[in-house]
């Protein structure tokens, strides 16, 4: 045979080529792949998403009552503090003690 | 139905009946086109496979602005491309592993027979697709998509990023070179 009719024949030989099929346990692998892995990864996420949520009211709540408590610290003290004064007024400290002049007495 | 609107929107919805259908509809096209650039079939299986969770995964951001089987074809082609490349850099690793003395599998490449090919062709499509490997890449797909899977020139170059012209003139290239190649190595 001609070598130019060979080389020929070698590049069309593709011709009337048919398409080689795809098993079918490759495409069920696939569509478990796909579909049920899908799912696997979805619910995670949903259960990861509840516990996000879970732990941002936990922390809501915990930054609310710590606001609260350091509110209640600042009242008590503003109030320990006026108190003393009114007591420092009423008696000089300093130089008439209550006690010492029970003493005297 | 495939390139339908209706088809393609409840592809975005995630219809599992609607992929389910997709997937018989280009199954053979997808594994086809990956086997006859990787020529090898285990690997074209895998490859398929992603190719189709890709497809699953992406198929929000197909804008529809090419036909929706050129958008398929073009992921196919990315895949197998990519594997290529990887295994490229494999062997250029091994060689040189090779020339500072660490021993590497030798891989011996094996005569490629495709399953879909006429048995009178079967001998030459081997020789064929022996010769196909010494062409740059771009021709050896050009070639592929529109001398085995029947492409148009304006297909193909959507699919590669390329203008018709450039199509045309890569499959002009790739017949000059595969039959220089032919003679050389098997007729002379």
């Amino acid at each position: 045979m001609e070598k130019n009719t060979k080389i020929e024949m070698v590049l069309n030989s593709f011709d009337d080529m048919q398409l080689a099929e795809l098993s079918p346990f490759i495409k069920a692998k696939l569509m478990h792949r796909i579909f049920d892995q899908e799912q696997e990864f979805e619910m995670p996420l949903k259960k990861s998403l509840v516990l996000i949520s879970i732990c941002a009211i936990l922390f809501f709540v915990n930054a609310v009552m710590l606001s609260q408590a350091s509110e209640q610290t600042v009242k008590i003290n503003n109030h320990a503090v006026s108190a003393q004064s009114e007591f420092s007024n009423e008696y000089d400290l300093n130089t008439t003690s209550i006690f010492y002049y029970d003493d005297k007495q | 139905m495939p390139d339908s609107l209706e088809f393609i929107e409840l592809l975005k919805k995630g219809d599992r009946v609607s992929f389910t259908q997709l997937v018989e509809e280009y199954q053979h096209v997808v594994f086809n086109t990956i086997l006859k650039i990787t020529q090898q079939s285990h690997d074209a299986e895998d490859l398929t496979q992603e190719v189709f969770i890709q497809i699953y995964r992406g198929i929000q951001h197909f804008r529809g602005e090419s036909k929706l089987s050129t958008w398929i074809y073009k992921i196919a082609y990315l895949k197998a491309i990519e594997w290529e490349r990887k295994k490229k850099s494999k062997r250029s690793i091994n060689y040189f592993k090779n020339l500072i003395g660490i021993q590497t599998d030798k891989e011996d490449v094996p005569d490629f027979y495709h399953p879909g090919i006429a048995l009178q062709n079967k001998e030459n499509a081997v020789v064929l697709f022996k010769a196909l490997n010494h062409l740059s890449e771009n021709q050896r797909v050009a070639f592929l998509l529109i001398k085995s899977e029947g492409l148009s020139y304006q297909e193909v170059g959507k699919i590669m990023k390329k203008t018709t012209k450039s199509i045309e003139g890569l499959i002009h290239r790739a017949n000059e070179n595969l039959r220089n190649i032919l003679k050389e190595a098997y007729y002379e």
